[in-house]
Formats: C-alpha cells, sequence, structure tokens
C-alpha cells in the first residue's frame, strides 16, 4: 500500500496556502501602511512550488469526474487510490453531468489521462503511483469489456 | 540508478519472461486446453515484442543490450494446466513489479514504454487468473 508523498499531500499543500494567505493578508496591510515611509523592498524569495501540483491536481479532477454516476467497481478503488495522493474520494451522488453512458467514456479516457500524467510527473514515487493507477485502471476496463 | 541500467532491468525481465512462456507453450499443448494455449501465444509474442523495443532503446542510449541467459529455474507445478496457469500469473506480476520499479528511473520515450508495459502486463494478469488490484505491481 502506498503512503501519501509526504511533499505532496493535497491537505498539506492546501493548510500551506492558507497559512500563506494569512500571512499576506497580515503582511499586506502592514506594508500598505508603511509603503510611503520605506523604500521599496527587495524581492523575497517564494516558497517553492511543486512542479507536481499542476499534475496531481489534473489527476484527482479526472477521476472525481469519471467516478460521478460510475459503479463502485470502479469508485472503490479509485478512492483508495486518491487517498494514496492525498485527496479525498468523489461524492457519491452522481452529477446530472454523468447521466446516461457519459461515465463509461471518463472512466475509458481516464486511463490514458492517468499514463499520460505518469510521464509527466517528476517526484519518483507519484510516477510509480501513476504509473500503477493507469495499470489498474486498464485491468478494471478490461475485466468490465469497456477495453 | 542510471536509465540504461532500469531499461537493462526491464530486459533482463523479458528475457526470462520469453524463455519461460516457451516452456509453458511446449506444456500445455500436451493438456489439449485451447484457450490457455492461446493466452500463453499471445504473451509470449507480446513479451518477444516488449523485448525488442527494450532492445532497441538501450541500443538507443548507446549501450549494449544484456543478452538472455542461456536458461531460467523452471516455476514449480508446471505439469498440469492449472499450474502453468499459475506460473504464468506469476510471470505477469514479476514483469509488472520490474516496471513499476524501473519506471520512475527513466524519462519521456523509455517512461512511456514502462508504463505501457506495465499495464500490458497487468492486463495479461487477467487472463491466467489475476483479479483487478488498485496497485498493480506492488504485489
Amino acid at each position: 500500500m502506498f503512503r501519501p508523498p509526504s511533499h505532496l499531500s493535497r491537505r498539506t499543500a492546501l493548510g500551506l496556502l492558507g497559512v500563506g494567505a494569512v500571512a499576506c493578508a497580515t503582511g499586506c496591510s502592514a506594508s500598505s501602511t508603511l509603503d510611503s515611509l520605506r523604500p521599496t523592498p527587495l524581492p523575497t524569495p517564494s516558497a517553492p512550488t511543486n512542479p507536481d501540483r499542476p499534475v496531481l491536481d489534473r489527476v484527482v479532477a479526472r477521476i472525481r469526474a469519471a467516478d460521478a454516476g460510475a459503479p463502485s467497481t470502479f469508485t472503490r478503488p479509485h478512492a483508495t487510490q486518491l487517498h494514496a495522493l492525498g485527496a479525498r474520494a468523489a461524492s457519491a451522488a452522481p452529477s446530472a453531468s454523468a447521466a446516461g453512458d457519459q461515465w463509461r467514456r471518463q472512466q475509458t479516457r481516464l486511463a490514458a489521462d492517468l499514463a499520460a500524467a505518469a510521464a509527466q510527473a517528476h517526484d519518483p514515487r507519484l510516477v510509480r503511483l501513476l504509473a500503477s493507477m493507469a495499470a489498474a485502471q486498464r485491468q478494471l476496463l478490461t475485466v468490465q469489456g469497456l477495453a | 540508478m542510471s536509465s540504461v541500467s532500469a531499461l537493462q532491468k526491464a530486459l533482463a525481465a523479458e528475457h526470462a519472461a520469453v524463455y519461460l512462456y516457451g516452456v509453458l507453450g511446449g506444456r500445455v499443448s500436451t493438456y489439449g486446453d485451447p484457450s490457455l494455449a492461446a493466452a500463453l501465444q499471445d504473451a509470449y509474442d507480446a513479451h518477444r515484442a516488449a523485448r525488442d523495443a527494450l532492445i532497441d532503446r538501450v541500443a538507443a542510449a548507446g549501450a549494449h543490450p544484456a543478452g538472455a541467459a542461456a536458461a531460467y529455474a523452471l516455476p514449480h507445478g508446471i505439469d498440469s494446466a492449472a499450474g502453468v496457469r499459475a506460473a504464468a500469473l506469476g510471470i505477469e506480476r514479476h514483469c509488472a513489479a520490474t516496471y513499476f520499479a524501473q519506471v520512475a528511473a527513466v524519462d519521456g520515450e523509455d517512461r512511456r514504454l514502462l508504463i505501457s508495459a506495465l499495464g500490458d502486463a497487468a492486463v495479461r494478469e487477467l487472463s491466467f487468473g489475476g483479479a483487478p488490484q488498485t496497485f498493480p505491481g506492488t504485489a
């Protein structure tokens, strides 16, 4: 079983974003007050950005979209996989846009999306995780006759 | 680990798979199990193609592709169709685990090849009695 890559955890990242927002709010108000009293400060180094953040966000969004209205055969393993990515599973209630066979198309496309994400990721643990998830999706599609 | 080393490890797994499927195919014809024989033939062809693709990638990287061993240890219990099926499942799981372990050590076209090969092995597991896994390649 995978443990979420610690520095890739969405909750951690969101927590950091929250901390950043508070710091910005307080810093902004202070600096606006002092702007007229001191010279323009040198730019401070920003927090290091996670290069895998766009890939991770895209994957989580694609899985959640594909799982809207999909049977538990797909949603159960995806919930475990999302947990490994540090994200929560999709809501159980299907969205209106997931009516009909849309989930089938989304699930079929998801295998390629996961493979593409694995090809783009930087963190070795995330690369392995996404490659394995792509393989798992191909297994599910094969068993369900959707491959 | 260098990308060439990762490709060579994947190639070594494919050399073994090609050898072992050759042995398994010969055993199954004795039992007249056409569906299993067809699955073994498909797997043999797929592993030969994967082996050749890896040889090309290693050569493209300027290295000498590792050759196959003279022989490989045969799995136990391959004197029955069930034993052959279990051995084939073991081969696919080993290949999937190898690709899983090496996929992050390569980039670009090489990584796409290993991602695809991991998925191929995972799907072939289903032909030999395997069930879908949440994380193929890890067990």
